[in-house]
């Protein structure tokens, strides 16, 4: 690996001015992607950012208005054995655990998970459906946006100079509601997802009341699939309304072709892994 | 109390768990240089420019072109000397090594790589064996070196000129046209196999340096260090004694670090720095440097309603790359074991080793067997579907046994085929034709299935190995040997046949590392051979020492030789063994004070050979024999398939350490597991595309069946130590054609006859079965099952 300046900036606001400075430098968190792209050649640093010796920004903590903050910081370990996290979005939970293995989860940080803006990443599909927002801040302001609007592109977000995700929102998802996320993958269970499904039902008896269902890793960005979700209003999800899903899924998702599998086979994966993330969420899904 | 036999724990465990144990990348040498490697973009140019005067000028940067080969050999290979150290006038597969660059530091030496001009004409390449042997494909080796006489059975290979097939191996008997034709049923299919890589932890290491009185030193991560300096003496015209080639723990090669990878690189770069040079490989370069075969075999099978198969021909292609490497030998030894461990009366066996402009093909775990198995076993369940028997019993039925005689002409000894068999059977709970049916999950959509196979594969035959043991005044003692502790544990096996042939205690027999300065010529660390032939040269060295001791002890205890006994380090008269001696005691009695040392020695060449003119002879030494069996799980709306159970057995011979046994069959399932579900280097345009564990993925620890059985027969072999055979390979080859087995009963015969079983090809198969179902019902062909 070639030598490269790091600076590592105690303060959230000293990191985002290196930042705007040195335009080309990019922040290193858990370095589980950059370091790839790295050691790939694909990025070749003058200057790296290094944000860990920044205290205080892996705080998780539940506030009943106004839902989880994660700070930008948290390894996706801390994620999944946050009891706050378990107790209130055990999607969440689920869609870190199901990530590469320990040591990747034990260094990846949700803040570089979602700045990293890869496809192929099971967090966001969840986050995408539990309505999160990014905290973008910089040195001298924050903005927020729902992380489905940050997403813009295979490796491509709305971060602007200087700014960096500082934490993940996550809305209380109210009362009532059971949700899943469902990972398939074509090789290693190690492997990054072939197609990811998270969903969430609030069910009223046999009846769903309110779907979501968000599609991951088979497009640039998670696709939330709005027709099958009003479709799902006022149905039980019986074998006919579950075949009915896998086909509209299989239908409205344009896949891309990769090392994990075509197009046309994702696009029927996704059908199929739609249909058994509802009955998945629907018969194990723990109800908030 | 003796050791043999038992779970004697391994003596590098200590040093391997707490992070001590010293690899060939640890070394570091006063004034070392670390070398990085400029790798060709192209799998297929000519080199019009190659200019490194750039990163020259940087202080302390040495570079290594063609520019610098003047006055040595610049080529080496294993059997055909056909790859330069450097690209010479041509690269011949994207990631050919073109330029080297040594420096201070690795980050330097990286940036020097950016100086290094280099301009090359696209040529056309070739990226699969069939397109190479198209009429008008660019001969990729068109000045052909002369075999390497080192290599006895590389006689029966025959080397074709201005064709990029490198070479061919052939073997018949019988009459295979008319047994297949009065056959009473016809199978000819077409099975294939991927490129995929070894997935060593440790990648490819060399050091080398060049004393002031002209030796070369070489410290390496190889499986022969013998080889490497035959080859590393030929390339300096040097005599084998100027040439020292030492090796530390290697962590796994599973044949990637057979023959000369890193080290005729850090050798030539050395001498030109006239300072030590270190190159340790990244693992992309990995990807690079050492794959295993693609293949495509045609196997045609006659056989009678009767159940006797009849005539076989195969004819497997396999792809060597862009050097020969070991290929030719790797093709061989899949070549003649391609008709399987079966009575054929007709079989015609064909192998192709074929030049392609693609990474160099050479040792795998298996060695071209796993390739050629895959097809024969999965036929075989095949021809039982059609004929309607157990494919059980069709194997029973068609089985080698002792005594009978191979296609090569070898009279077949120590032969527990049968019992592997059937330990398989009784473990994986096979009951005869009803498991070749669908068993039902509690998951719908799901289904479960069961399936065996077995395999033979050879040793290298002929080949040497030397052992010298030195027994210490204190009464311990040291083993000088050249094998590798890879990892697969002859430090303690290896002790524990010196410590059962002296008599002494396990503690006291230390194995040294590979110093060829001071280790005597062993082939090679491969072929599963270690303990059948390095084992039975350290017998018979072991054995002479016992003679010397109980020729001093005689005198000492009056009585003849014969009637003593050794154990635990005591000499006593058998029946007495108050009438007994120490060690100590009987070197003070021999030499008069307690100093001085016993030697013992032993060359064990193992004899046999092909001929050229038939391809027969004796191929193997000894014969490997296994049985799998496994019992798969597939999710018939993805396609996806999970092994849940798996068992092996294999024929030890003689079991060394049962742990040790079960820990290479544990290792041999996984990397199976991995190429039939999972494992294939992709190419784009002739570029590797997954060259990194991110991208090439292996079976996780989440992989591994819910349940695994390593079963172990012994059928003693003559010449093998206490009755041992090699056992490392063995279980690889039959557990993919188990889980293809298992798979195809899983879905009522449906077959799949290219690996990697991948969800998308497994769910295309059902559908393609769904949809040939519904045309012979006269349905609607289009509209799939579900």
């Amino acid at each position: 690996m070639r030598r490269f300046e790091l600076l590592e900036p105690e303060s959230f606001a000293a990191a985002s001015a290196a930042l705007l400075e040195h335009p080309e430098a990019k922040a290193i968190a858990g370095g589980t992607a950059l370091l790839i792209l790295i050691k790939h050649g694909v990025y070749v640093p003058e200057l790296l950012v290094n944000l860990r010796k920044i205290r205080g920004m892996a705080d998780i903590t539940w506030d009943a208005a106004s839902g989880l903050r994660v700070g930008a910081l948290a390894s996706l370990n801390d994620i999944e054995r946050s009891p706050l996290v378990r107790e209130h979005l055990p999607m969440l939970a689920e869609a870190c655990h199901v990530v590469a293995n320990i040591r990747i989860r034990n260094l990846a940080t949700i803040g570089g998970n979602v700045s990293h803006g890869d496809y192929q990443s099971d967090p966001p599909t969840a986050l995408v459906a539990l309505g999160a927002v990014v905290e973008l801040s910089t040195a001298t302001g924050t903005r927020e946006l729902l992380l489905a609007d940050f997403l813009l592109g295979p490796y491509e977000t709305a971060l602007e100079p200087g700014e960096l995700v500082s934490a993940v929102r996550v809305p209380p998802p109210g009362a009532g509601w059971r949700s899943a996320y469902l990972k398939f993958t074509t090789r290693s269970s190690e492997d990054r997802p072939a197609v990811g499904v998270a969903t969430l039902l609030r069910l009223d008896g046999e009846t769903v009341r309110e779907a979501r269902l968000v599609v991951g890793a088979v497009t640039v960005t998670p696709s939330r699939m709005t027709d099958v979700e009003s479709y799902l209003g006022g149905r039980s999800l019986d074998a006919g309304t579950l075949a009915e899903v896998g086909r509209m899924v299989s239908a409205g998702i344009q896949p891309i072709d990769d090392i994990r599998g075509s197009a046309a086979y994702k696009r029927r994966l996704a059908g199929v892994q739609a249909e058994r993330a509802l009955e998945l969420c629907s018969t194990m899904g723990a109800a908030r | 109390m003796t050791s043999l036999g038992t779970d004697a724990p391994r003596v590098d465990g200590p040093a391997k768990v707490t992070g001590q144990a010293t690899y060939t990348a640890d070394i570091v040498l006063p004034g070392m240089l670390y070398a990085k490697v400029l790798r060709s973009t192209m799998p297929h140019a000519r080199l019009v420019r190659v200019d490194a005067s750039a990163a020259e000028r940087i202080l302390g940067v040495v570079t290594l072109t063609r520019d610098d080969l003047a006055g040595i050999d610049p080529y080496y290979g294993a059997v055909l000397k056909d790859q330069p150290v450097v690209a010479i006038d041509r690269v011949l597969f994207a990631g050919d090594v073109v330029a080297v660059v040594a420096a201070e530091s690795r980050d330097i030496a990286e940036e020097a790589l950016d100086l290094i001009e280099v301009e090359y004409e696209a040529l056309p390449s070739v990226g699969d064996p069939f397109a190479a042997q198209a009429p008008g494909a660019p001969i990729l080796h068109a000045e052909r070196n002369t075999p390497e006489v080192q290599f006895l059975d590389m006689k029966s290979v025959h080397f074709q000129a201005d064709s990029n097939v490198c070479s061919i191996y052939h073997v018949a008997q019988g009459d295979f046209e008319a047994g297949y034709a009065a056959a009473d049923h016809q199978f000819d299919d077409v099975y294939t196999v991927p490129t995929i890589q070894h997935g060593h932890m440790e990648p490819h290491a060399s050091t080398a340096y060049w004393e002031p009185g002209g030796k070369l030193v070489v410290h390496t991560a190889t499986q022969n260090p013998s080889v490497i300096r035959t080859q590393l003496a030929e390339m300096f015209s040097l005599p084998e004694s100027m040439v020292r080639v030492i090796v530390p723990y290697v962590g796994g090669g599973y044949g990637a670090k057979t023959y000369p990878k890193l080290e005729p690189i850090v050798a030539v770069l050395s001498r030109k720095a006239r300072r030590p040079v270190s190159l340790v490989l990244t693992r992309e370069e990995v990807f690079m440097t050492a794959v295993r075969h693609a293949a495509s075999v045609r196997i045609r099978t006659g056989i009678n309603a009767d159940g006797r198969i009849v005539a076989r021909k195969v004819e497997a292609t396999y792809d060597t790359g862009a050097y020969a490497d070991i290929g030719p030998r790797t093709c061989k030894n899949g070549g003649y074991a391609s008709g399987g461990p079966y009575r054929i009366e007709h079989q015609d066996l064909t192998s192709y080793c074929v030049y392609t402009n693609r990474p160099p093909s050479g040792a795998f775990r298996g060695f071209g067997v796993p390739q050629v198995c895959w097809p024969y076993e999965s036929q075989m369940d095949d021809m039982a579907r059609r004929l309607g028997v157990d494919p059980v019993a069709l194997r029973r039925q068609n089985l080698i046994h002792e005594g009978d005689t191979f296609v090569t002409g070898d009279k077949l000894i120590a032969i527990g085929l049968d019992k592997c068999l059937e330990q398989v059977v009784e473990a994986i709970g096979w009951k005869g034709i009803e498991s070749t049916r669908p068993m039902p999950s509690d998951k719908p959509g799901f289904v479960r299935g069961i399936g065996i196979a077995v395999m033979i594969k050879s040793t290298m035959t002929p080949s040497n190995s030397a052992a010298s043991v030195r027994l210490n005044s204190d009464g311990s003692a040291m083993l000088l040997t050249s094998s590798v502790e890879i990892g697969q544990g002859p430090h303690t096996a290896l002790a524990q046949i010196v410590a059962e042939t002296i008599g002494l205690p396990l503690a006291k027999v230390t194995v040294t590392f590979p110093d060829t300065d001071f280790t005597p010529y062993d082939q090679s660390t491969s072929s599963s051979r270690t303990i059948f032939s390095m084992g039975h040269a350290a017998q018979k060295a072991g054995l002479q020492i016992r003679d010397q001791l109980f020729e001093i002890a005689a005198k000492q205890l009056e009585a003849a030789p014969g009637d003593l006994e050794i154990a635990e380090g005591i000499i006593s008269v058998k029946g007495s063994p108050n009438r007994s001696l120490t060690i100590p005691q009987a070197f003070r009695a021999h030499f008069g004070t307690p100093v001085g040392s016993l030697f013992g020695a032993f060359d064990f060449q193992t004899t046999g050979g092909l001929r050229p003119e038939d391809g027969k002879g004796k191929a193997s030494a000894f014969w490997f024999l296994s049985a799998a069996g496994a019992e798969v799980e597939v999710d018939t709306r993805t396609g996806k398939i999970r092994v849940l159970r798996a068992v092996t057995s294999v024929d030890t011979g003689k079991t060394i350490n049962p742990r040790q046994c079960w820990l290479q069959n544990e290792g041999s399932m996984l990397t199976a597991l991995g190429s039939a579900l999972q494992e294939e280097m992709v190419f784009d345009n002739g570029q590797p595309v997954n060259s990194s564990f991110l991208d090439y993925l292996m079976p996780s620890m989440e992989d591994y069946p819910d349940e695994f059985r390593s079963m172990l027969v012994e059928t003693p072999h003559p010449e093998g130590p206490f009755g041992a055979k090699g056992m490392g390979e063995a279980a690889l080859g039959p557990v993919a054609p188990a889980i293809g087995n298992a798979v195809a009963n899983a879905l009522g015969g449906i077959r799949l006859r290219d690996l990697p079983l991948r969800p998308e090809r497994v769910l295309d198969a059902i559908d393609a079965a769904a949809t040939r179902g519904a045309a012979a019902r006269g349905g609607n062909g289009g509209e799939a099952a579900r």
